[in-house]
């Protein structure tokens, strides 16, 4: 019934695969990048992840209409590659189109239509460009193995390619060129297959479209959300992007406002009463970090810096002890503080080179960088692996965490792994610090108190592992109106350094709120918060407090205070479910901004994959049924699993397979932002070593289970877990020691640890593809589907496992979900259905 | 074969339909102006203030208050706040939510409104000060409370457009300037309270001293679509600042009684 013939003429179009391949890879990364610009991140991540879906769906179509499908492989395969390229920009360009606004979603529904629209339109180019995968491997069952392996190998080309080229291009433009190659590889696939006149003309006509819709000016513009920080700035009369830097890592915007002039000094001082020096404002993918301060010869023009209640810091330090600074993260303001407050050496770890590369040669002479440098040192590379390497003890680190602030005040940190602020990474910090050496992190004021209470936490979390006599006595913490300052001293805090602390205080109006032997009487002055007094929760945290221990009071506060650490970096997650439903009830009396967004949608976002998915996986089964009942089943193809037990049992393989890659890459993606420093590094290195060697061991998969496939799969998953169990086991000991080396060292030896895992990742699904190809092809497609479907939930259910339970579980659970595949894969095949007939393609 | 498949497209036209014609009513996006004449906004006004008024009451205790000044609540059961409001959001202008207005701005939730010009003590022969006027609402509740109220907006197309919104409300003691409002206006110094809504790092100095010895300043903080706290800088007789965060809503950050 089901017939599909065999058309052992027709060649696998290899390159076309290679080339979509890389180009869906590359667009998805390429979508992250635009949609960081003109959205927020972490909805980018959520709203990609969904759009994966078109990997799902495509395998769905072509279970349900294979024979039509197959029966038209060249003229859909073609059809398909012309339509990624179509769809590619277009679909961006219409996402736009939707203004879907994250701010509104708790009080506008139609936002939540939006989200689905942005799903669906972005979900298409991804259908069109998996379609001709799905087709393939479907149309040549017998070669799937080198298919799946020139798939990831593509992939890993694309993505490497892509991160170069984002290096010179702006993301806008090499939309545009993605569009042009995939429309090439259309061209290609028709002059191997010697498409008739029709075909031909057709596909002409489709690359002159494309050509057409790029050269339309419409896709040059990026429409940014008006919310965000460089929306509205650039709504001031006048103010113009002077600068705009594009990479991998972030879109750097430099913003000169000539009629009015930029103010920004974060919870300045209400004492000051003077004029800010002149500024240009610094943007990261349009969100405020920062400014670039025009260089003045009169000091007095830096005045403001003493006005910051970062600057507690400098006045507490020793004047004739030496003295070593290092800055975490670039920040003019920050770093002119440190010049201008202190005579000692100043280091600056910063990781994005682009921003270094602005200080030292674009506005060189606006901030005099030559005058500067004698004092100061930029340094390329991560705070952690920073730290890690320097030899040098010093007298104080600054660290900032108001970098992403209008991410933060959304939520949208939360599900972003924060590493400088875990307790190994104070600890990190702790043994850096000289004999007198202080500690000041800095960071804006949430009301009720979330950060600061967690960072307070984590600060005496530490400080009881340093077997101290009176931690209590080392923490100091400050606040204006707006910012607040922990303190950290290696030494006690002397009863010298307290009086400055309160002298600077008055002068500055700024708030005690916790030095050693603090009383009640003397916070809550100058600057008074009505609810929550920090006061009393510093006093609770310290276990100050007489009523109520610390474990307690954390038990009972209303949000996740608990300290981040390497193995559950979120530093930002503060939701608890206790608290959810009082939350919610909050929104009209004006809590809304009590609410964190991001969870929930994690939430939803999961939900959401496992019902479409479930829908796509059933709708196979389902539709031949009816098809069946109406007597209608000429197009619809039925599939041919030999009983339910089959299905259960594919249904099993396939998506235990596809869960567990996806944890497992997620959680190494997330791991290793650790070890590379960057999350677009980390997220390059892992896809890539992962599709790389699991690539090859896909191509090599049929020859290493020639013989007794089950067996030599059991075995080789076997082998998977042990070495995933050593990985677990040492990966603390082996960041140790990799930290210190040179990116170029710390990247090859991640590749020799994790390229052998990935290499036995790629074998189980072109093996059970290949029993299935012996005897049971039509459920190709339908595998294919469960896989892709079980990749976009498994790649939201990582980040929620993440978060609660840490890495080393959703590795482990990654683990198990491969024995449990191994277990099964003995299950997916059996007796043909005597009622059903077959004829497979390589029988 | 071509049956089913007519079937098949049948359902999957009327699905899609139904999705559409949801997707067109959810948000309500076009109401015609007949139809918003024909409701009545008084009755929506009333219901707002009502709405504001159990909310208050639940946040008593940390706005040391039983209720707010009733000349507020009767300023707000007054201004029509649809005027205020782009016409295809015009039907949502009496729920207690906020409201996007274009260029990035929005119309406060009224409950935030209400709140922040509590916060003001408005007193009838008050001079108020406002920077970022938006859509004009803010100043046209303070216009009921006070003698005159300055405010100074930015963008100037905001500014054009709540300058004939109030002309036509007919509300005449608001005057209205497009500039910096940094710098405040110097002109009509001092002023017995200022309401700055949208605020950057540092509390414009020039406003700190156009405000009178005894005076109050309030100013949001957070995202426009989510108030995170309120700040109230006062002035003393001496001329002393003390600032004071008010969150906006009842909520002990810790369960039991501790």
């Amino acid at each position: 019934m089901n017939k599909i013939k065999a058309n052992t003429e027709l060649a696998i179009p290899w390159s076309a695969v290679f080339i979509i391949s890389g180009a869906l890879l590359a667009y998805e990364i390429l979508l992250l990048r635009l949609l960081s610009i003109i959205q927020w991140q972490h909805l980018a991540f959520m709203v990609i992840s969904l759009a994966l879906f078109g990997h799902g769906i495509s395998g769905v179509l072509i279970s349900i209409f294979q024979r039509c499908m197959l029966k038209h492989f060249v003229l859909l395969f073609i059809s398909c590659n012309a339509l990624f390229a179509i769809l590619s920009p277009l679909s961006f360009y219409l996402s736009q189109l939707l203004e879907f606004n994250l701010l509104e979603i708790l009080w506008d529904s139609s936002q939540i239509y939006r989200l689905l629209g942005l799903y669906a339109v972005l979900c298409l180019p991804f259908l069109a460009g998996a379609c001709c995968i799905s087709l393939v491997l479907c149309r040549f069952p017998n070669q799937i193995a080198y298919v799946y392996a020139c798939d990831l190998l593509g992939a890993a080309c694309g993505i490497a390619l892509l991160i170069l080229a984002l290096y010179f291009f702006p993301p806008a433009f090499l939309l545009k060129a993605l569009s042009l190659v995939i429309a090439v590889s259309a061209c290609l696939a028709c002059r191997l297959y010697r498409g008739g006149f029709y075909l031909k003309m057709s596909c002409i006509f489709l690359l002159m479209s494309t050509l057409a819709l790029l050269l339309s000016p419409q896709f040059d513009r990026l429409q940014r959300q008006p919310y965000k920080a460089l929306s509205k700035i650039l709504l001031l009369p006048g103010a113009i992007i002077e600068k705009e830097k594009h990479s991998p890592l972030a879109s750097l915007a430099v913003v000169n406002s000539p009629i009015v002039p930029l103010r920004h000094a974060s919870g300045l001082s209400l004492y000051y009463q003077q004029a800010l020096p002149l500024q240009k404002g610094l943007f990261i993918d349009g969100m405020a970090a920062g400014v670039l301060l025009q260089f003045q010869t009169d000091k007095s023009h830096y005045n403001y810096l003493h006005f910051l209640t970062s600057a507690l810091a400098y006045k507490l330090q020793k004047p004739k002890a030496y003295g070593h600074i290092v800055l975490m993260d670039l920040d003019h303001a920050r770093l002119l503080q440190a010049y201008y407050l202190s005579p000692y050496p100043i280091t600056v770890s910063e990781k994005n080179q682009q921003l270094i590369k602005l200080f030292k040669d674009d506005y060189s002479d606006y901030i005099n960088w030559p005058l500067l440098q004698q004092r100061i040192k930029l340094q390329h590379g991560d705070n952690r692996a920073f730290m890690q390497e320097t030899p040098v003890k010093y007298s104080l680190i600054q660290l900032s965490m108001d970098g992403a602030t209008q991410a933060g005040t959304l939520g949208l940190n939360s599900l972003s792994p924060q590493y400088n602020l875990t307790t190994e990474a104070l600890e990190q910090y702790w043994d850096k610090l000289s004999a007198n050496g202080l500690l000041s992190i800095n960071h804006q004021l949430s009301l009720p108190a979330k950060s600061g209470l967690k960072l307070l936490n984590s600060v005496v979390n530490m400080l009881n592992t340093q077997a101290l006599s009176d931690p209590e006595r080392h923490i100091m913490l400050i606040r204006s109106w707006q910012t607040a300052s922990l303190l950290l001293a290696k030494q006690a805090f002397s009863a010298l350094q307290i009086q400055q602390a309160k002298k600077f205080c008055q002068e500055k109006g700024f708030e005690l709120v916790y030095y050693p032997a603090i009383q009640a009487e003397e916070s809550h002055r100058v600057n008074q918060l009505l609810q929550a007094p920090d006061f009393f929760s510093a006093q609770k945290l310290l276990n100050l407090d007489n009523k109520i221990s610390a474990a307690e009071f954390i038990k009972n506060y209303k949000f996740n205070i608990q300290p981040a650490t390497d193995n559950k970096p979120y530093f930002y997650h503060f939701f608890k479910w206790s608290t959810a439903e009082e939350l919610s009830h909050l929104k009209a009396f004006g809590g809304a901004a009590l609410i964190n967004k991001a969870y929930p949608m994690l939430l939803t976002t999961l939900l959401a994959a496992v019902i479409f998915s479930l829908i796509f996986i059933l709708l196979p089964l389902a539709l031949p049924l009816f098809a069946s009942v109406f007597n209608k089943t000429a197009f619809i193809s039925s599939l041919s699993a030999t009983g339910p037990g089959s299905y259960c049992s594919i249904f099993f393989y396939f998506s235990s397979i596809g869960f567990a890659f996806m944890l497992i890459e997620i959680a190494f993606i997330q791991q290793l932002v650790l070890f590379v420093g960057h999350p677009l590094f980390s997220i390059s290195l892992v896809i890539a070593i992962l599709l790389i060697f699991a690539g090859i061991g896909s191509s090599l998969s049929a020859r290493l289970t020639a013989t007794e496939p089950i067996r030599q799969l059991r075995k080789l998953m076997f082998l998977l877990a042990m070495m995933m169990l050593c990985w677990i086991l040492f990966s603390p000991f082996i960041y140790q020691s990799l930290a210190g080396l040179v990116l170029f060292k710390r990247v090859l030896l991640i590749i020799l640890f994790i390229a052998p895992m990935a290499f036995l990742m790629g074998l189980p699904l072109p093996t059970a593809l290949a029993i299935l190809a012996r005897n049971q092809t039509e459920l190709i497609p339908w595998a294919w589907a469960i896989n892709g479907c079980a990749s976009v939930v498994g790649t939201v259910l990582a980040t929620l496992l993440a978060i609660h339970l840490g890495f080393h579980a959703v590795l482990l659970l990654g683990v198990a979900l491969y024995l449990l595949a191994a277990g099964l894969i003995a299950t997916i095949t059996g007796k043909k259905c005597p009622f059903k007939q077959r004829d497979s393609t390589d029988e | 074969m071509y049956g089913y498949f007519g079937l098949y497209s049948l359902r999957s036209c009327l699905f899609f339909c139904l999705c559409f014609c949801l997707l067109l009513i959810s948000p309500l996006p076009v109401i015609s102006q007949e139809y918003s004449d024909a409701l009545s906004w008084k009755t929506l006004r009333q219901n707002m203030v009502l709405a504001i008024e159990e909310d208050v009451a639940s946040t008593v205790h940390y706005i040391n208050k039983e209720h707010l000044d009733p000349r507020v609540m009767q300023a707000m059961s007054q201004v029509p706040r649809h005027e205020f409001v782009p016409l295809p959001l015009r039907l949502l202008s009496y729920k207690n939510r906020p409201l996007a207005i274009g260029y990035g701005q929005t119309i406060s939730q009224p409950f935030i409104v209400a709140l922040m010009t509590d916060l003001l003590n408005p007193k009838p022969e008050h001079r108020v000060l406002e920077i970022g006027t938006g859509s004009g609402y803010q100043a046209a509740i303070l216009a009921q409370l006070v003698k005159k109220v300055y405010s100074i907006e930015i963008i100037q197309p905001l500014a054009d457009a709540a300058g004939k919104r109030l002309d036509k409300l007919k509300i005449n003691n608001i005057k209205i300037l497009s500039a910096d409002g940094f710098y405040g206006w110097q002109e009509f110094a001092l002023f017995d309270a200022i309401i700055v809504t949208a605020v950057g790092g540092q509390i414009p100095p020039p406003l700190l001293q156009q405000l009178k010895p005894g005076g109050r300043m309030v100013l949001p903080v957070g995202d426009p679509f989510s108030v995170q706290y309120l700040l109230l800088v006062e002035k003393s007789q001496k001329g002393e600042l003390t600032s004071r965060q008010v969150l906006p809503v009842r909520f002990v950050p810790l369960t039991g009684q501790h």
